[in-house]
């Protein structure tokens, strides 16, 4: 029998899935608008990192009610699709980013050698997801129980997204003059807060930590919605024959 | 007539291309598909002899690059590049006395061929320089246009200037394509081309869906989804 409690958990859940779907196909259909592909692949950027939120959000979900320990293979696949895959997410959308402030700069600078410092970044990501999910397939190395190895699984991949995103990345859109992009990225930065917002809240509520987080995450909805149809000036269509009008 | 390089769009242009001795503007957001009009417009120009002048904001490498993606390649026939970095004659964007000047030069030692000019610089200039200062700047490298009987194709954002500068812009020019995205409602979001003005043609109030494939643009007629 479901309590309250639980009724309200699978209601959010459900909600968070939906509106996190939407907000994925609508990065996605206007990253089919676009034809060059630092654009494009900003926009899957953003699409990715909701995908993943979902995969990290509805695995916590489980993982917090059920006392399932898990197998070797089932706890690489835990840590290459919910750990790796959010860190890589993010560094794709960052990147992307980078390169599209990188575009609209009217010097085309390239900001802190980003484009040298980010081949050796996609490699450590790359190469460190690789390694850690086989080491964990094989048994050898456990989430969480690594001794040192857990900085090169954690820490590593964090520093690469606050170094990336946030110092390159403020000073790659210091230098754009697109006013599209700074709109854009305002927006994502709410939705950033939204996300650190998510790690407190379960030790503001404690005694329904999953809610607290879902609540977060549906606020946040709003913010990567906005994020996401900032990704270029839209244009409404004005009820008239003449067809599409700018809005 | 100048062939735009790609064959739908020469067909709303009356089958032929861009008009004789004119200049033409193409806005639209970054990212969606206005440089490659500038590279089918040069590649075009290339294959039928013409001498193409590319001034770019970007260096020569990047801009083949780009243009690769869009199954566009100058290794064989090329462009004489104006740029940053990389090209034949290379600029300072403060300096546009010394760009007006390389520009004309290069006109006038080509006077007498078919001349294509692409130009993807107005934006930088115009962040980078007073409005009043690029417009006497375009006012003088249309006059040269129209003197050594050349075509210009220039390209400028859209979402980085103020509304008056675009207007501005945009009156100085002989023809305006726009490309923009287009929210139909839902989750349709459509890429549409509407020729603004253009010289020698009567208004066009329809517009045109667009897209892109491995090396070629299609251009269609829209008629909204209902």
């Amino acid at each position: 029998m479901l309590s309250e409690l639980d009724v309200v958990t699978y209601a959010l859940l459900v909600a968070f899935v939906v509106a996190s779907g939407y907000i994925a196909y609508t990065a996605i259909a206007i990253s089919r608008t676009l034809s060059n592909m630092v654009y494009r692949n900003q926009a899957r950027g953003l699409a990715a990192v909701e995908i993943i939120l979902v995969i990290v959000v509805i695995w916590g979900a489980i993982s917090f009610s059920t006392t399932y320990v898990l197998t070797d293979i089932e706890n690489a696949v835990q840590l290459l699709g919910t750990w790796f895959a959010f860190f890589i997410g993010f560094y794709y959308f960052i990147d992307a980013s980078i390169g599209a402030a990188r575009q609209t700069d009217p010097l085309f600078r390239d900001t802190l050698h980003w484009t040298r410092v980010r081949l050796a970044f996609w490699a450590y990501d790359i190469g460190a997801a690789i390694l850690f999910t086989i080491a964990a397939a094989v048994g050898s190395y456990n989430y969480g129980n690594g001794g040192s190895l857990a900085f090169f699984q954690a820490s590593i991949p964090l520093l690469i997204i606050v170094y990336s995103g946030a110092v390159v990345l403020p000073v790659a859109i210091r230098r754009s003059k697109d006013k599209v992009l700074k709109r854009q990225l305002s927006w994502f930065a709410l939705w950033m807060t939204c996300l650190a917002i998510f790690f407190v809240a379960p030790y503001l509520i404690s005694n329904a930590p999953i809610v607290a987080g879902l609540v977060v995450f549906l606020a946040g909805a709003y913010p990567l919605y906005r994020s996401a149809t900032s990704l270029v000036p839209l244009y409404n269509f004005e009820p008239s024959p003449k067809g599409p009008m700018a809005s | 007539m100048a062939s735009s390089g790609v064959p739908d769009l020469d067909n709303l242009l009356g089958s032929e291309g861009y008009p004789d001795r004119s200049a033409v503007l193409v806005t639209g957001a970054p990212g969606i598909g206005k440089q490659a009009l500038g590279y089918w417009f040069t590649y075009s120009g290339l294959q039928q002899g013409d001498f193409c002048l590319y001034v770019t904001r970007l260096n020569t490498r990047e801009v083949l690059k780009d243009a690769k993606a869009f199954g566009v390649d100058f290794s064989s026939k090329v462009p004489f590049w104006i740029a940053p970095d990389g090209g034949q004659l290379e600029y300072d964007y403060r300096d546009l006395t010394g760009l007006s000047y390389n520009i004309k030069e290069v006109l006038k030692q080509n006077s007498g061929r078919r001349i294509r000019v692409v130009a993807d610089v107005f934006s930088p200039l115009l962040m980078l320089n007073p409005p009043d200062s690029i417009y006497k700047f375009l006012t003088q490298l249309l006059a040269d246009v129209k003197q050594y009987d050349a075509v210009l194709l220039a390209t400028l954002e859209d979402g980085m200037h103020e509304p008056q500068v675009m207007t501005a812009m945009q009156s100085l020019f002989d023809g305006v394509v726009e490309l923009r995205i287009f929210h139909e409602g839902g989750l349709s979001y459509v890429p549409i081309l509407g020729i603004q003005k253009m010289l020698g043609l009567p208004p066009q109030p329809g517009y045109f869906r667009f897209s892109f494939s491995q090396n070629a643009m299609e251009v269609a007629a829209y008629a909204k989804r209902t």
